[in-house]
């Protein structure tokens, strides 16, 4: 258990992250987040607030899967470049293809980086309007909006399922495979919870949503 | 722990699992297979849920029809057949999902030892019984199984998976399961002219291993970790302060008797409260949320400004840096590096970072305020410090690189400008730009150029008289020097300059140079040109003198002979430098200070502030007189934008785990009764 969240320390002489020391707050975290997560909080977890407006309660998942799935994909980017993965897919089934939605070419056959920075320029773009994601208080939500997020989390699952197929090891390598693991499952259990993402968005990680949902009991 | 014992289970297979064979576009787009395979399974053997559906319609269009609906681009998602072992290498990435389960391989495994305890990959049907509960009602039954995570881990990675599928090797493939058959018939000449290759699990490529060596990606890692931590913490803490407040406002309601349409408007506007915190959680923080009230600093790769939070009503030193000034110059990493020097510091001898937040074009650090100026200001003021307000001040900074060194960084270029006077006269260390493991090589090549460029007969020996009068006229002809892109080599020390190793007493070095100009007026090796500065620093062993004053009104600024064995013992070869706290304490030069109880002391100035947005004590920006100061300043940062080619795009990837701190922390105050201050980790339980 001791390195489920283990801080990997670089070996450099001078740059030394200290360990994580008994009583800080990074210490209360890691207890809290061992003694936590893992078990079925997160299916209570995405569960509406009582009382809550459930497009409110989507909107700030959405912009919260967003930055998760930016941190993720940026651990790996390295990694993921046009030699290696010259097709955006979630290994050899499935591939994506970019459409920037102008109506002028066929969706383009991508690399992953290439169709990764599209997506995620894309999603920050819609994220960042107040048309759709309104920020101001007061100012309700489009009529599109449900639609809106659909897809926002359709294509950000596609980042989950490349990393999951192409960069798993090297999430492993890098120790933050638990991360990944719990975040991806706090997103399959939302977008099941609110039924935001048909089954066949989620073809290509579906075993592992099998498992996901029948182990937190659905 | 688990995770890895499950990984070295897994390499420990008789049957390793296969790594995929490479895509085949054209192969893998085909189509024509797909409405075969889906009648086959259907009749001969119902799907197992481990199993990829097969695409119902026979073309890749489906998908782009279905995507097209719903608002924004088309969007395609081209389905292949499934390939012989899709997820082989991919059994671990479950080991999250079972904790106890593992605790017991654990306990039974040598961590590090490959195990046969993982039967998962035993290819073998009949061997298998939960291939039969498949077939009745798929997955549901494992969890009264004993062997639950043996069970589970059947269901989800198929054992037919984890086959090497050889091409022609496996028979028992098709014999208990037809739909193998198709896939190996769509894939057949895929898998016959590229045999799988062997498997790669966990065997990183050089390229990998160099990149996973890299500091910049262990960092980005650890970033990424603290970031889920303290995301998941907050969001449950959130969550649970959410539900006091909810039992709250039921109790106060029934204790006052509230019904009927009262009670329905005061639940309306309770949860209008609650959407307000919802919705703030979810709102970026921007620039725009800032009120800028003054400028304060102006810096090669950006400016510092006071800036109030408008919700908040905080005060801040905001910090605005450009992404492609940044980039352009190769100083993301230092930035980055002060966010995370930032992010960790709680003391008060370090500058606190509030949020660090960024757009398409800036990046920003908000920072506590520090209202009393910089030590260039306050040099530039006062000249000489008596040596007992140089004790102080010198101690004080020591505590501040002492805490910096205690987070395992080493500044490397400290001089008075990192140093700042809070609003109770005491020091605190700021800009820690530069504190990373390593300088920009470019840097260090130009300084040791410059250093070689040296010839002997450079060296100009100047009086005691000279140099402070020389020093104080350059200072006010160019107070800002240090703030410009390039920086002054004034106070490093040669080992740095020269790019050789060097260890916390880099510090030190410069720590000694700052307690020479708080005593003597000028810092020890600063020279007329910055070739002078280059050639004293090179011969530094020969110019440092100890500063003598004859005229009889220049006595008083004679140092003490326990403060220049201070000097000597900083300013001094790393063998015989001064390299950790107790040695400096214990100098006589510092015998009167009691180190523990600095920040109790009163210091020798504190700055007199007219409320907690007084910039009295910095540079007005609006001053024709001090902007003259950053002409240098601003005509380098002018000099770098004109080459300046990468622009914002390319800094996405730099820039990831930036962003710090919550837009809002704050919690509504519930409509009557006390604020519920509970423990938000106890109730998640």
């Amino acid at each position: 258990m001791s390195t489920l969240f283990n801080l990997k320390n670089g070996p450099s002489r001078t740059f030394k992250p200290k360990k994580v020391a008994e009583g800080t707050k990074q210490w209360q975290l890691k207890q809290y987040a061992q003694a936590t997560l893992g078990s079925g909080n997160l299916r209570t977890a995405v569960q509406l607030p009582e009382g809550e407006d459930v497009q409110e309660w989507i909107a700030v998942h959405v912009v919260d899967f967003f930055n998760h799935v930016n941190m993720l994909y940026g651990t790996i980017s390295e990694f993921c470049t046009p030699t290696e993965c010259p097709v955006m897919n979630a290994g050899p089934k499935y591939e994506f293809h970019w459409d920037d939605g102008d109506g002028q070419r066929r969706a383009a056959q991508l690399s992953a980086p290439a169709y990764v920075e599209a997506l995620m320029t894309w999603a920050q773009t819609i994220l960042d309007d107040e048309k759709h994601f309104p920020q101001k208080i007061g100012v309700k939500f489009p009529p599109t909006f449900m639609a809106t997020a659909k897809t926002i989390l359709r294509r950000l699952f596609r980042v989950y399922a490349h990393i999951y197929h192409s960069h798993f090891d090297q999430i492993c390598a890098l120790g933050i495979e638990a991360h990944l693991n719990t975040n991806y499952r706090h997103f399959l259990l939302f977008v099941d919870e609110f039924k935001l993402l048909s089954e066949k968005d989620l073809v290509p990680l579906e075993d592992f949503n099998n498992t996901i949902l029948q182990e937190t009991g659905k | 722990m688990f995770s890895r014992v499950l990984k070295s289970t897994n390499s420990g297979n008789p049957t390793p699992p296969s790594k995929e064979p490479p895509t085949t576009p054209s192969k893998t787009r085909s189509g024509h297979a797909h409405t075969k395979s889906q009648s086959q399974s259907s009749t001969a053997v119902p799907p197992s849920p481990s199993r990829i559906p097969v695409p119902t319609t026979p073309s890749s269009r489906s998908g782009m029809d279905r995507a097209g609906r719903d608002g924004y681009a088309k969007e395609n998602v081209r389905t292949a057949p499934p390939p012989p072992s899709p997820h082989g290498d991919r059994s671990s990435y479950l080991s999250f999902l079972f904790p106890q389960q593992q605790q017991q391989q654990a306990a039974v495994s040598a961590p590090g030892t490959p195990v046969k305890v993982n039967k998962v990959a035993q290819p073998t049907i009949p061997h298998n019984p939960t291939t039969v509960s498949h077939t009745q009602q798929p997955q549901l039954q494992y969890g009264a199984d004993e062997d639950v995570h043996m069970q589970t881990m059947r269901g989800t990675i198929d054992p037919r998976m984890l086959k090497g599928m050889p091409p022609g090797g496996a028979g028992g493939a098709m014999r208990y399961n037809p739909l193998e058959r198709v896939q190996e018939d769509v894939h057949m000449k895929t898998v016959a002219r590229e045999p799988a290759p062997p498997p790669k699990e966990r065997v990183m490529q050089p390229w990998e291993r160099e990149l996973l060596d890299k500091a910049e990606t262990k960092r980005k890692a650890t970033v990424a970790q603290i970031y889920f931590l303290d995301y998941y913490f907050d969001l449950l803490g959130y969550l649970s302060a959410r539900k006091k407040r909810l039992e709250t406002f039921k109790v106060d309601t029934a204790e006052r008797n509230v019904t009927g349409s009262d009670y329905n408007r005061e639940l309306a506007s309770y949860n209008g409260r609650e959407r307000v915190v919802l919705r703030k959680r979810r709102t970026k923080l921007r620039v725009e949320h800032f009120r800028i009230i003054a400028q304060v600093g102006q810096g090669g790769y950006g400016s510092v400004y006071l800036a109030r939070k408008n919700d908040s009503n905080e005060v801040c030193a905001l910090k605005k840096m450009r992404k492609g000034t940044l980039a352009k110059m190769d100083e993301v990493k230092h930035v980055l590096v002060e966010r995370d020097i930032l992010t960790a510091v709680k003391t008060p001898w370090l500058v606190r970072l509030l949020y660090a937040f960024q757009d398409r074009e800036h990046v920003y650090l908000a920072m506590e305020y520090v209202p009393g100026g910089d030590f260039r200001t306050l040099l530039n003021n006062s000249g000489v410090l008596k040596e007992e307000h140089a004790r102080f001040y010198a101690a004080e900074m020591f505590m501040g690189v002492n805490e910096l060194h205690k987070l395992g960084y080493i500044h490397r270029d400290l001089k008075p400008e990192n140093f700042l006077v809070d609003g109770t006269g005491h020091v605190k260390l700021t800009d820690f730009g530069l504190a990373t493991g390593a300088l920009n090589p470019l840097r260090i090549d130009s300084m040791k150029n410059k250093l070689d460029q040296v010839k002997d007969q450079d060296l100009i020996f100047r009086s005691t008289l000279e140099r402070r009068t020389m020093y104080r006229s350059m200072r006010m002809a160019e107070p800002r020097y240090a703030d410009s892109v390039v920086g002054s080599p004034d106070y490093m020390p040669p080992e740095v300059l020269r790019g050789k190793t060097y260890t916390y007493s880099a510090d030190y070095w410069s720590l000694g140079c700052i307690l020479f100009e708080f005593l003597c007026g000028f810092p020890p090796f600063s020279g007329h040109t910055p070739e002078e500065t280059w050639a004293n620093l090179k011969n530094w062993h020969k110019v440092l003198r100890r500063p003598v004053y004859d005229r009889p009104e220049d006595l008083i600024f004679n140092l003490s002979d326990i403060a220049w064995d201070a000097v000597i013992r900083l300013i001094a070869h790393p063998k015989d430098r001064l390299s950790a706290l107790p040695d400096v304490q214990s100098l006589p030069f510092f015998t009167p200070i009691p180190f523990s109880s600095l920040r109790a002391r009163d210091p020798p100035f504190v700055p007199m502030l007219d409320g907690e947005t007084d910039v009295g004590y910095f540079d007005s920006f609006e001053s024709e007189a001090d902007m003259a100061k950053y002409a240098e300043v601003f005509k380098k940062q002018r000099d770098v934008a004109a080459v300046e080619e990468k622009g914002g795009k390319a800094g996405r990837n730099n820039w990831v785990g930036f962003t710090f701190g919550r837009h809002v922390n704050a919690v509504p105050m519930p409509p009557r009764g006390p604020k519920p201050e509970g423990e938000p980790l106890q109730t998640i339980f």
